[in-house]
């Protein structure tokens, strides 16, 4: 529309300048026609020289939070200069729907960095892929079109500090059992930091006899200088395949679930069948540790979770996670959170264990 | 479900700076186009800045914000009321001027219009500002801007390169920053704006030099295209025989329009008229009204039944008169059959000194005329014989009575419409009919040049004016219609004539003995004839030939401008100065009712530049400071630092410390105690470790060091002088 407008004028000017014997009209036209042939010769350089890439600093973002990300446009053409449009395409690497976006920016000699905003509602590994670069010049009048493909893999973590409220019901918070453990053990208290119900694996010399003896239960002494327990966290797949935002509740649930556990001084020990049926055990006894926790769990979403419903041999003494987002300790269903409403859940609900 | 969102951060208010500048490029270029129309008259030394003074102030409010951009726009109105109130009756006067310089036909009394010329500047920036800056609709602005200066040249008003350059970067600005969605950068305006005028700057002497040269694409163009039109539509070529004097362009198509047959070959170019012109008006010569003028001579012969013979005597009295001149060897008249090209005869052509053989308007196969050759005239009104005498007699008395009717018919020119010829003629007063044929025929070989491309005419520019004044150049219609205007301001009669001039060449030897010739529109063709004493109306061809030099022979008369010398010899060939027009008195005087009247006008003048510079300089300065403040409130801690030192400095507190000593920061905790000792430790620690830590600076810290100089800033601002508080702000731009 601009370049026939562009030329409807010149043609026009040209023989008006022409007809009247206008001379600031002829340079005008003249001009055009300059200015015409150098946004010409700009737009193809740009077109040679333009290409796009993905800086390698930034590799994560935070679920619901507007991030600033940036893309490199590079211009290897001293010519080129012009106006760019990227063609951005976003999305999980499902069926989904993929989000395509057309960012404007000027470009010049030399690589520009372009901020942009990305904000992402669901978590999960997101790809950002830049499909198509288009040019124009600065006047609009001549424009080329090149297929680009670039590609960067971003992980959309949940934010770092959602996590459960988790409170464990141990014989150190029972006045009455730790009264008992004071006056039967006979050893230092200060040395036996809690006692927490005997799980299969755990050494039998540390189990409170006593104790066990006076509830009916096996308990164990953990004492000051051991390292943290594990708590075993299974994680059961379901029929059906999910949605991206099932995943999404899911990575969240989880992520809130071990950081949950992590605040109450216990380490990490997830289990989960991978697509080839295998068992996948994986410990984390920091964020840090969540955190490459949560990647492992993305890359096996992004692929697709297993949609065999998995058999889970023994889930004595540990805490079971399904994709329903249903809580579990022994198959016993703990609670089973909600889509529409986990954040509120998981801010405000508290578990007593 | 909540999608994802992609988009780019945009930089924030610095990125349109240049707008301002487009805008007023904009406002400058209209009041420049607007200083070319004849009648205008403003001072630009009064308007200029005002419009950049508002162009400026808009901007700088709209960067406050749409509550002081509708504050300042609201005062614009305000005060545009209440000084169009306040002038009511000056502006009124104005106006009604300004109304009849467009739409009245009368010349109006040149009017200064400052005044009003404020008044619309103030209202055109605020259309402009509205439209680019709030709505950012560019469209409807690039259009009206480029058309303006194509509707200047249709009208006949000049364009002004400046101008020119003006609305091109207006249009090109606007156009170069206005990216898909919104403002890309100021970046690129600004490197649009220079390479606009540097393309306008080299392409300047290019066309000035090459201007002739670069149109030939133009006018072969509408060559072809008048050329298919033509074939198409089936249409007969025009002619000049309507009397109009073209505004255009003419070209041929190579048409034959009669096919012409004679007894033998003519010795002399042969003058076929189809067409005498009375009355010009506006570039139209109307037929002359010769049935009125015999329709007079037979009142005053006043024959009676006999009156019905005066229209024959008249058509061929000159051809009887030479038949019967009493000669040595009486020269034989020439036969000529004329046979037109297609169902009708538009018009009668016949040849000077003639006599109507057949019935043209019946003859389906030609009409025929006898003819004698000017060559062959020799209207000897005594000398013939006594048998003739009688007949003679009554030649005569019609010939006298329609030669009294013909001075006072055809020597009126209206000199209103032609006033430039009007003063030519008066300025060089001649009496003798020959030394007014040389004196036009020089003044035509030297102010205009021989081309059937002349070009177009503007609208409201007399057409006969513009080819000797403006264009200088035309053909053969313009030539006849100057020379007959010019002949008829001298009072000697004269017509605008137009018919074939046919050359002897054209003739060939027919199958049946004859002569034939075949007439194309390219032999169609335009002349003056002037009344002479016994021959009547007497051709007079004042058209170049091909080398550029015009011949005139007639009776008694036999001139040729190659006789003359070389041009650079010739003193007696008028120059015209088409510098001045004459329509309207020079431009550059200043006309009565000045808006600057001479007395006061000076001092108030200068006042007035000197607070529209102070407004501007003021409104620079706050833009300036944003633009420093906005930099500022990024700043990485060590800047910042530098920056808080440099603010000790202006304000005569920490003198001659520089950060490094030790009690450093217990000094300055003494000196400004709204920031305590710690918290200067802290700035010290967090600008040390920028400066030679090797991490990368903390974005908490430059936050808090940018903080901290805030305070220090208020601080100190509340313990200045005020002249040092206008410093502290707008020169220094601490605050």
């Amino acid at each position: 529309m601009r370049k026939a407008a562009f030329f409807a004028f010149f043609l026009l000017a040209y023989y008006l300048a022409g007809m009247y014997r206008s001379q600031p009209l002829m340079a005008l036209c003249l001009g055009m026609l300059l200015l015409a042939g150098t946004a010409f010769l700009r737009t193809r350089q740009l077109r040679k020289g333009i290409s796009a890439s993905f800086p390698q600093t930034h590799r994560e973002l935070i679920q619901g939070k507007e991030a600033v990300f940036p893309v490199c446009i590079e211009n290897r053409r001293p010519l080129g200069a012009g106006r760019c449009i990227l063609t951005l395409e976003a999305g999980y690497g499902d069926t989904e729907g993929i989000t395509i976006s057309h960012l404007e920016s000027s470009v010049r000699y030399g690589a520009t960095d372009l901020a942009v905003s990305l904000f992402v509602p669901d978590c999960g590994l997101l790809f950002l892929r830049v499909t198509a670069l288009e040019g124009r010049d600065w006047f609009s009048l001549f424009r080329f079109k090149k297929r680009w493909d670039a590609e960067t893999t971003l992980a959309v973590l949940p934010l770092p500090e959602e996590r459960l409220h988790l409170s464990f019901f141990s014989v150190s918070g029972d006045a009455a059992l730790a009264g008992l453990a004071k006056q039967t053990a006979g050893e230092d208290i200060h040395e036996i930091r809690q006692l927490r119900e005997y799980r299969i694996g755990d050494q039998n010399r540390r189990i409170h006899w006593n104790v066990s003896a006076r509830t009916g239960k096996l308990w164990l002494k953990e004492l000051e200088g051991d390292d943290p327990p594990f708590a075993a966290l299974y994680l059961r797949w379901g029929e059906r395949p999910l949605s991206r935002r099932g995943k999404s509740d899911f990575f969240r649930l989880f992520h809130a679930l071990a950081m949950g556990l992590l605040e109450q001084g216990l380490r990490l020990e997830t289990v989960w069948r991978d697509i080839e049926g295998r068992m996948i055990r994986q410990k984390a006894d920091s964020s840090e540790g969540v955190h490459s926790l949560l990647l492992s769990l993305y890359q096996l979403g992004a692929e697709g979770f297993p949609t065999e419903p998995s058999t889970m041999e023994d889930c004595q003494g540990a805490f079971m996670l399904d994709t329903e987002l249903g809580w579990y300790w022994e198959e016993a269903l703990i609670y089973r959170f909600s889509s529409d409403k986990l954040e509120e859940e998981i801010r405000e609900k508290n578990f007593w264990l | 479900m909540a999608e994802i969102q992609i988009r780019l951060q945009k930089e924030k208010a610095g990125a349109a700076l240049v707008e301002p500048l487009f805008l007023l490029a904009g406002e400058l270029g209209l009041l420049l186009l607007l200083q070319e129309v004849r009648g205008f008259s403003f001072s630009l030394w009064a308007v200029c800045p005002a419009a950049a003074l508002l162009c400026g102030g808009l901007w700088c409010a709209r960067r406050k914000g749409s509550g002081a951009t509708a504050a300042v726009l609201g005062g614009f109105v305000l005060l545009c009321a209440v000084g169009a109130y306040f002038f009511r009756e000056g502006l009124a006067a104005q106006l009604q001027y300004l109304w009849e310089v467009f739409f009245s036909d009368t010349t109006p009394t040149l009017m200064d219009t400052t005044g009003s010329m404020l008044l619309l500047t103030a209202g055109m920036v605020a259309l402009l500002f509205i439209g680019e800056c709030l709505l950012k609709c560019h469209w409807p602005f690039a259009l009206l801007m480029s058309c303006l200066p194509l509707l200047w040249v249709l009208a006949g008003f000049r364009v002004n390169l400046w101008a020119l350059a003006f609305l091109t970067l207006f249009i090109g600005g606007f156009w170069a920053i206005r990216g898909k969605k919104g403002n890309v950068s100021h970046g690129t305006g600004i490197s649009a704006a220079v390479f606009l005028l540097a393309v306008l700057l080299f392409s300047w002497p290019v066309a000035a030099r090459f201007s002739e040269k670069l149109s030939l694409p133009a006018y072969r163009a509408e060559e072809t295209a008048y050329r298919i039109w033509r074939r198409f539509s089936g249409s007969a070529p025009e002619l000049y025989v309507n009397g109009g004097v073209s505004r255009g362009n003419h070209y041929q198509t190579g048409a034959v329009m009669m096919e012409l047959s004679t007894t033998r070959q003519p010795s002399e170019a042969l003058y076929l008229r189809g067409f005498a012109g009375g009355d010009y008006w506006n570039g139209q010569w109307l037929p002359a009204e010769d049935g009125v003028l015999l329709e007079q001579v037979k009142e005053i012969l006043n024959w009676g039944n006999w009156s019905n013979m005066v229209d024959g005597m008249y058509r061929t009295m000159y051809y009887v008169v030479n038949r019967y001149v009493i000669r040595d060897e009486p020269p034989t008249p020439m036969s000529i059959t004329i046979c037109y090209n297609g169902d009708k005869y538009p018009d009668h052509f016949a040849p000077y000194y003639s006599r109507l053989t057949s019935d043209w308007l019946t003859a389906e196969d030609g009409y025929t005329c006898e003819f004698y050759e000017p060559g062959d005239m020799l209207l000897d009104w005594e000398k013939v014989p006594d048998s003739f005498s009688m007949q003679r007699d009554w030649n005569r008395a019609v010939y006298d009575a329609y030669a009294q009717q013909a001075a006072a018919a055809y020597t009126g020119v209206p000199a209103e419409r032609v006033p430039r010829l009007a003063r030519l003629a008066a300025e060089h007063p001649l009496d003798d009919r020959e030394e007014i044929t040389a004196f036009i025929l020089q003044t035509l070989r030297g102010n205009a040049v021989y081309s059937q491309t002349p070009g177009w005419t503007p609208m409201g520019e007399d057409v006969v004016e513009d080819f000797l004044f403006e264009k200088h150049s035309g053909y053969c219609v313009h030539y006849a219609s100057a020379a007959a205007l010019l002949y008829r301001l001298y009072g000697i009669p004269a017509r605008y004539a137009a018919g074939y001039l046919v050359p002897p060449e054209e003739f060939s030897p027919g199958e049946a003995g004859d002569w034939t010739a075949s007439v194309t529109d390219e032999l169609a063709h335009a002349w003056v004839e002037i009344f002479l004493p016994d021959y009547g109306w007497t051709p007079v061809e004042v058209t170049p030939d091909f080398r550029g030099e015009i011949t005139v022979r007639y009776p008694g008369f036999d001139w040729s401008t190659a006789d003359q010398g070389p041009e650079e010899e010739r003193d007696t060939i008028p120059v015209l100065n088409t510098e001045q027009s004459v329509s309207f008195p020079v431009q550059n005087k200043v006309p009565a009712g000045s808006a600057f009247p001479k007395e006061k006008g000076q001092w108030a003048l200068w006042l007035y530049l000197v607070i529209c510079l102070a407004v501007f300089g003021f409104l620079f300065l706050d833009v300036r400071r944003e633009e420093i403040l906005r930099r500022q409130s990024t700043a990485g801690c060590r800047e910042t630092f530098s920056r808080l030192l440099e603010m000790f400095r202006f304000c005569g507190v920490m003198a001659g410390h520089d950060g490094i000593e030790l009690d450093f920061a217990q000094r300055t905790a003494r000196e400004i105690p709204a920031v305590s000792c710690s918290e200067w430790e802290a700035v010290l620690r967090y600008t040390t470790m920028a400066a030679y830590g090797r991490g990368t600076p903390e974005p908490a810290g430059d936050a808090f060091v940018r903080e901290v100089y805030q305070r220090a800033c208020r601080f100190l601002y509340l313990r200045l002088p005020w002249h040092k508080k206008l410093l502290f702000r707008l020169g220094k731009a601490f605050l």
